[in-house]
């Protein structure tokens, strides 16, 4: 085999960990679709009936999330998803999310606290993504039968959402990378890490996008927790 | 009969849970694990499963770190090695450390337990 110039090497080996990175991402899921469903056409017992169903959904809208972060990092890189500035109201973008990430769980539990209701001046779908994001990340590195904790609070003329896990927790090398976009191929060659994926890198350009800040506070054995702001939408900083 | 016992060792609890629902309940006790540390630590305690089923990629120690521990161990104990990887350099490894059976996600539920009822002699 010839070798090329060092960058061209550097540029086959960072894309041939992507697609891996990206081929067990997309598969996983895919697997849970397709063995589900094998079962639910193969047999007829009651556990089957009701488990089948609900796996595939959980795991479609997996594949359907991370297809869209892929598409997402593509439109942010073209420059072709500029925000459109509109009131958002925060606390019902995490209400619809967490009515519909609950809707198929059995065991995972949600909660939400904070008193207030922050309107932001936003990108009604970008912030939407965001919180999605956030969410699912915590789900993800939760035990199945563990509990996510969200919190919305406004200080200093800013929404503030926090999301807490129960997982596993970043040590502080995987805490500092965590938005970076690097991670997915890094996963590849790492042999797989919790805090990877597209989805924190994803929120992380899109708060930005939106005039906010994002960050991360971790440790091993302690979960973590994701905070995100944003400034308030003009008259809502009561 | 007694039931044999077979070990599910993978980080996506969705893929375990289909793995131990393939797996008539009558037939085969299934153990969890949800990474390579969590596995070895059990074999280690002398918790040897008849059949093991093992993620290829996984946080920590990887699925052919797993591997090259049971062969070199436990060499009789069978290994289906299940991977999302497409590429043949991962299934030639498997291979040289000594897999029996190697399965590409997305792969038939049924096929699988054919494979688990062949390697444990259970088959027609």
């Amino acid at each position: 085999m010839s070798a090329g110039p060092a960058h061209e090497r550097d540029a086959a080996d960072f894309l041939d960990r992507l697609i891996s990175a990206i081929s067990h991402e997309l598969r996983t899921p895919l697997a849970v679709i397709v063995g589900y469903a094998e079962l639910l056409s193969a047999r007829d017992d009651e556990l089957t009936r009701r488990e089948a169903p609900r796996r595939i959904l959980e795991a479609a809208d997996r594949l359907s999330a991370m297809l869209d972060d892929i598409l997402t990092v593509s439109a942010l890189d073209s420059g072709a998803f500029e925000p459109e500035g509109d009131v958002v109201d925060l606390r019902e973008l995490l209400e619809l999310t967490v009515e519909s990430l609950s809707r198929h769980e059995e065991q995972r539990s949600y909660s939400l606290s904070g008193a207030s209701r922050p309107l932001v001046w936003a990108d009604r779908d970008q912030v939407a993504r965001v919180v999605s994001n956030l969410v699912r990340y915590a789900r993800d590195a939760s035990p199945h039968d563990g509990s996510v904790a969200i919190r919305v609070d406004e200080r200093e003329g800013c929404a503030v959402i926090s999301v807490a896990d129960e997982g596993p927790g970043l040590s502080e090398e995987q805490r500092t990378r965590v938005f970076e976009r690097v991670s997915l191929a890094e996963r590849s060659k790492r042999g797989g890490a919790p805090e990877a994926g597209l989805g924190l890198h994803v929120a992380h350009r899109l708060v930005e996008q939106n005039g906010g800040s994002i960050a991360i506070e971790s440790a091993p054995g302690k979960g973590a927790v994701v905070t995100f702001s944003l400034p308030l939408a003009e008259g809502d900083g009561s | 009969m007694s039931a044999k016992t077979i070990m599910v060792v993978d980080d996506d609890e969705a893929l375990r849970a289909l793995l131990n629902m393939t797996l008539p309940r009558d037939e085969y006790d299934v153990v969890e694990s949800s990474d390579g540390q969590e596995a070895l630590d059990a074999v280690r305690a002398g918790r040897v499963p008849d059949l093991v089923l093992l993620d290829w990629r996984m946080p920590g120690l990887s699925g052919g770190d797993v591997l090259g521990y049971l062969k070199g161990n436990h060499p009789d104990v069978p290994v289906i090695v299940l991977t999302a990887e497409i590429q043949p350099r991962h299934r030639m490894e498997a291979e040289e450390l000594g897999a029996d059976y190697f399965l590409t996600k997305p792969f038939s539920p049924l096929q699988l337990l054919d494979a688990v009822e062949r390697l444990l002699g259970d088959g027609a």
